[in-house]
């Protein structure tokens, strides 16, 4: 397996952790959370970036080998923060918690490490 | 029912029987010339059967044996599946260049929507006043926005357009080549294809790493004279160069990578990072479209909003359904059935078939999803 898929397997799962966050962002909404509107645009720029930085850490560094332990706690990071996110309360609370454990991806991805 | 033909097909660990080199012998592969029945495709009678004997005898006996017989592994067993797996890069190519206009309609419909609907003062970035940079990179989109707020910026995949462009145009002309090679009509044909396969895949190498030394190994096959006098070489060496194109873009560098899964797979990376940025416009544009209807609005309002949103809606769904990683992998399976199938067509025929049917339809709904754009005009007001 190449650097490459390596780094497409943590994109894949921070992409995954922001799949599930929106979602229920969705159903908070449809359930008549307010400020939700927000909440699902920052998540879905979020996912935007993720896979831009991972597309770019690629064509710029494939040799970035280095940068997949810090990747991988950056991902790590994410899942812990999500789990947090459940009410409409907590989730907007640790919306900027989980935008910061997502820069901590893009950095990595972009200083490889 | 027809008759087995016999056919022969060089066993490429022996040395041909003409030019001197020891331990030659020759393997006799039986199949049937046609379809046996009306329920068997053509298509799927493999390039070579089983092995049914060695063949014995003199050189000369030999030679005209397997003269006769060269056309057996003869590419245009793969002209098929050569043509729609390129086809199916066309339609990734084609999908990123449409999916690239609509993300910038994407988000000038979401801009027209929230103008519209607060009835701002409208601003022209400075950008519409000057030549755009040539480079992606620098540019930045000319486009109206909200007085006040911030010039639109391109997103990060419409900055790195010119890279991913690049690499889709190399896998195409690598797809493009492999397609002259098992098409070429005649000798000029056939070496200028062999030409662009062995300059593809040096390309596909470059891109995946500094060792390019894998396209050297596309040599243009040595001209056979005897078998290229009756008409019979060059569907061998046209088996022979695309064997040895999609071996070599499939043979791993120094640094472990392999070039074309490398390309394929930055490429999907690409593709899926294009997908995503349209999915937060879209998502955005269907928070506004929502968020206006109600019961204030009239009837016709109402039905046209809804309209609207849905038209969106339609977009973003396929846009979830079509999957650029999935693509990406599909075509990558595609090729390896493409090296299995040369290497062993008896064994390996059918895999190449599925791998490749599957890609096609995989590519074909990425491209649509990608180049799909609301239907309905949003224009709803309160």
């Amino acid at each position: 397996m190449g650097i490459l898929d390596d780094i497409n397997k943590e994109r894949d799962a921070a992409l995954a952790i922001l799949d599930q966050k929106l979602q229920a962002a969705g159903d908070l909404k449809n359930a008549g959370a307010l400020g939700m509107d927000s909440t699902i645009e920052e998540l879905a720029e979020l996912e935007e970036r993720v896979a831009e930085q991972a597309y770019t850490a690629a064509l710029d560094n494939p040799t970035m080998a280095q940068a997949l332990a810090v990747l991988r706690t950056a991902t790590t990071e994410m899942k812990i923060v999500a789990a947090k996110m459940v009410t409409a309360t907590t989730f907007i609370a640790n919306l900027a918690s989980l935008g910061t454990a997502t820069n901590k991806v893009f950095t990595a991805l972009k200083s490889g490490g | 029912m027809v008759d087995p033909v016999r056919e022969v097909c060089e066993d490429r660990n022996q040395p041909r029987p003409w030019d001197g080199r020891r331990s030659q012998w020759w393997i006799v592969y039986e199949r049937p010339a046609k379809p046996v029945s009306k329920g068997i495709k053509a298509a799927a009678v493999p390039p070579c059967g089983r092995v049914a004997s060695k063949l014995r005898g003199g050189p000369l006996r030999l030679s005209w044996v397997v003269l006769s017989g060269l056309a057996a592994c003869s590419p245009y067993d793969f002209s098929k599946e050569v043509g729609a797996f390129s086809i199916g890069v066309d339609q990734l190519s084609n999908g990123f260049i449409s999916g690239y206009a609509a993300l910038a309609a994407d988000r000038a419909a979401k801009t027209e929507l929230d103008l519209t609907g607060a009835r701002a003062k409208v601003a022209l970035a400075s950008s519409c006043l000057v030549p755009a940079p040539s480079s992606s990179k620098d540019q930045v989109p000319c486009a109206l926005f909200r007085l006040g707020d911030t010039p639109p910026a391109l997103s990060g995949i419409e900055q790195e357009r010119d890279r991913t462009t690049a690499l889709l145009a190399v896998l195409k002309d690598y797809a493009h080549a492999l397609v002259a090679v098992t098409n070429a009509a005649d000798r000029t044909a056939y070496n200028a294809a062999v030409a662009q396969l062995a300059a593809t895949v040096g390309s596909l190498a470059n891109e995946a790493g500094p060792q390019g030394a894998a396209a050297s190994t596309v040599a243009p096959a040595a001209v056979n004279i005897i078998g290229w006098v009756v008409g019979t070489a060059l569907d061998q060496q046209r088996f022979e160069s695309l064997k040895a194109g999609v071996t070599a873009a499939s043979t791993p560098l120094a640094n472990g990578e392999i070039p074309i899964n490398f390309v394929v797979t930055a490429a999907g990376d690409g593709l899926l990072a294009l997908s995503k940025a349209r999915q937060r416009v879209l998502i955005a544009e269907m928070n506004i479209l929502t968020g206006r209807l109600g019961p204030s609005l009239t009837d016709a309002a109402y039905r046209q909003g809804l309209s609207d949103a849905q038209a969106v809606l339609a977009v973003l769904d396929g846009l979830h359904h079509a999957d650029p990683t999935a693509a990406a992998e599909g075509l990558v399976k595609a090729h390896e059935a493409l090296v299995a199938a040369v290497d062993d067509p008896g064994r390996n025929y059918a895999s190449l078939l599925k791998a490749v049917g599957d890609f096609r339809d995989q590519a074909a709904a990425l491209q649509s999803a990608l180049s799909a754009t609301p239907a309905a005009k949003n224009t709803t007001t309160k």
